[in-house]
């Protein structure tokens, strides 16, 4: 009996924080908007704009997991969408548009990746450059003009092909993060990167696989949000990784990585930070200050989450 | 546990409610009423049906948006609208869309999307039709490429704009009518169309004038550190022409670096320092005016609710911008634009909505819209003022 009790997974009220947050916020702002949260538009629009940063916090998880930082998404999938559009521009069919978005977004975190990894460069700094280096280029490249793509390819930004898609990436991405040895090396590298190494983990490689697993997420956003707005501009991506990251954290993943880390966290968070934000516009809050209040949310949501004895978030 | 999961649920609900009180304080416009009420030909606002009217905009405090939303609140008082504004941190695409989702999950009847343009207009206008709102344009003109598309839309009513192509361009001639041949442009980061078109006349007007010097051009969010560079890179530099808010950005560097008087302002958008400036000669021209810019597509917006639209299709109005070369110019402008009477009162705009007055028509709109200017408002308005 006592052996059947200490197998059972022990419930933890901490790691169950995200979720009740969750439904906390729902219930709560459901009632203060009059029911206008859970109206049908309302949730179209918080899929709407929720999209890009599941898809991406779905890759980021593979890099968070492996105890690495990326500060660079919002760059990434400017430059990314700009080389899109401009492959839209020139009047290329849809899937080579597709294709550019996504080889782009492979070129950015393969730099990412190998000067972190190989060039043992904190991931902090190489992707913070990464960032830089893509704002420089959509600033010179779009000073003049917006690149756009012709309207006709708004025909494509349906929710009959989005959905299937997003399904499609949960599968993929929670097979290989919960299923296979890549997500497993991910989370052990986390965990203890040397004990990681001495039990043969090729940790440079799954480290680099975590940014390309990221790297072709940021690249189907970019496709999607290329067909969303219909064109790139300087601005285009601004403030990006700090809602990655706020979703990350809101989700319950640990900045520092490790066995614990969940896919499903990724989702949780992502869809948490869009909603938070809606809920707290359609109940008629200042915009200006909503940016306050989800900077508060996530203080109170770490301080939580917070073990003391660990020095580490949900650990 | 308990405790804390209380303490944040607590937390957040008192600022929500905090936030939330605050911003449905309203601006005193009881002075603004008690100068224009007089016997009204038109329905009061008691009268009249209830809309909600969102306005998307980047700020609501500087000195032209806060006129802006000043004059929108007043027209709202005496039209029984609600504004609700969605302050966009930035001015991406998919941050304006994400506004439009946001208000139309709020229930607006009516858009007004300020700066909004490029492709992204036919995906705002999916989504307004996908909720039966009304959407009108502010400061930007519609890109010729879509417009054909955004106009048999039966939800877009249409844009105001103001010419910037020409503001840009006059910004360059009238510092080297002041005396400036070696200027240096600064314009607002690429991306938003009134600060483009305007830095795309500004580089006209160096190409057509060779006897002016660029001596460097800055185009961003570091305005100030931008005029310093400038400075300590060109001691004879004499002029800067800025897309925005010149005196700000400029005056406290030039004083800096010693050379007030020696290095001479021109920009678009007026503010408060404004007169100071054109008073010493520092500033030899600003241009503005555009706050009234938001009362055209409310004008179109209201009409479609009221169910007398002004014209079946969308339309388009170019605002006249407004100059001030002298200190004595822009006090006028602060007295007889910017003061507690607004260049159209309530009265006046009502006479635009075709459900209270049959002749309205959007010519009318467009004849405002074209002799806006400090003397055809002191004119109108004289008797506010005797």
């Amino acid at each position: 009996m006592n052996t059947a009790t200490t197998v059972m997974p022990r419930f933890s009220l901490r790691k169950m924080i995200p979720l009740i947050g969750l439904v906390a916020i729902v219930v709560v702002f459901e009632i203060l908007s009059g029911g206008k949260l859970l109206a049908v538009r309302n949730l179209k629009n918080i899929l709407t704009q929720s999209y890009p940063v599941i898809i991406i916090a779905l890759g980021a998880v593979f890099v968070f997991a492996h105890g690495g930082m990326d500060l660079s998404y919002g760059g990434a999938l400017g430059v990314s969408m700009y080389i899109a559009a401009r492959i839209a521009s020139h009047g290329y069919p849809l899937y080579l548009v597709c294709v550019g978005a996504l080889l782009t977004a492979v070129v950015c975190y393969l730099v990412n990746g190998l000067v972190s990894v190989y060039g043992n460069v904190p991931s902090f700094i190489t992707s913070l450059s990464i960032l830089y280096i893509c704002r420089g280029i959509l600033n010179t490249v779009c000073a003049h003009e917006r690149e756009s793509i012709p309207p006709e390819f708004f025909d494509y930004d349906i929710w009959s092909i989005k959905i299937p898609v997003l399904i499609l990436i949960i599968v993929i991405t929670w097979i290989l993060f919960e299923k296979t040895s890549l997500g497993k090396s991910e989370r052990a590298i986390g965990g203890n990167m040397y004990a990681a190494l001495q039990s043969g983990i090729p940790v440079r490689l799954i480290k680099i696989a975590g940014y390309m697993v990221s790297a072709v997420t940021v690249g189907i956003a970019s496709f999607f949000s290329l067909l969303r707005a219909g064109s790139v501009t300087t601005s285009t991506g601004q403030g990006l990784e700090m809602n990655i990251i706020t979703a990350l954290v809101l989700g319950g993943v640990s900045l520092s990585g490790g066995p614990k880390t969940r896919i499903a966290n990724a989702i949780l968070g992502a869809v948490m930070v869009i909603l938070l934000r809606n809920a707290l516009i359609v109940i008629g809050v200042n915009e200006r200050v909503v940016e306050g209040i989800q900077g508060v949310a996530l203080l109170l949501l770490v301080f939580l989450t917070y073990s003391r004895d660990k020095n580490n978030l949900l650990t | 546990m308990k405790r804390y999961a209380i303490l944040v649920i607590a937390v957040i609900l008192a600022l929500t409610v905090i936030t939330g009180c605050s911003d449905k304080k309203k601006n005193t416009v009881s002075q603004v009423q008690s100068a224009t009420k007089s016997a009204s030909a038109y329905p009061d606002a008691s009268e009249l049906p209830h809309y909600t009217i969102g306005v998307v905009i980047h700020t609501t405090t500087d000195f032209l948006c806060s006129q802006l939303k000043k004059y929108v609140d007043y027209l709202g008082e005496n039209f029984n609208v609600t504004f609700k504004f969605n302050v966009i941190p930035s001015f991406a695409d998919d941050v304006y869309l994400g506004a439009i989702q946001d208000l139309c999950s709020q229930g607006v009847d009516g858009i007004i999307a300020t700066n909004f343009s490029g492709q992204a207009i036919l995906q705002g206008l999916k989504i307004c039709e996908e909720n039966k709102v009304y959407l009108g344009i502010g400061f930007s003109q519609v890109d010729s490429k879509i417009a054909d598309q955004a106009i048999k839309n039966p939800y877009y009513v249409g844009s105001s704009y103001e010419d910037d192509f020409n503001a840009g361009y006059s910004l360059i001639v009238n510092l080297a009518n002041g005396g400036s041949t070696k200027i240096a442009a600064i314009g607002y980061q690429p991306g938003i169309l009134c600060h483009d078109r305007r830095w795309e006349g500004m580089m006209k007007a160096f190409n057509d004038h060779p006897e002016i010097t660029k001596v460097g051009e800055y185009r961003g969010l570091e305005f100030t550190k931008a005029v310093e560079n400038f400075l300590a890179m060109s001691s004879d530099m004499d002029g800067i022409a800025i897309t925005l808010l010149g005196m700000e950005y400029c005056s406290q560097p030039i004083a800096s670096a010693g050379r007030t008087g020696k290095v001479k302002i021109a920009c678009v958008d007026f503010a408060d320092t404004s007169a100071k400036g054109l008073e010493s000669g520092e500033l030899v021209t600003t241009i503005g005016g555009q706050f009234i810019d938001a009362m055209f597509p409310f004008v179109l917006i209201y009409n479609k609710l009221a169910g007398t639209p002004l014209s079946e299709k969308a339309v388009e109005i170019p605002v006249n911008f407004i100059t001030c070369t002298t200190a004595t110019q822009f006090n006028d402008y602060m007295k007889y634009v910017n003061g507690d009477v607004f260049p159209y009162t309530a009265e006046e705009v009502k006479s635009v909505i075709k459900k209270f007055n049959p002749n309205a028509s959007v010519e009318t709109l467009k004849q405002w819209a074209s002799t806006y200017s400090i003397e055809e408002v002191k004119t109108r308005h004289a008797a506010f003022f005797n």
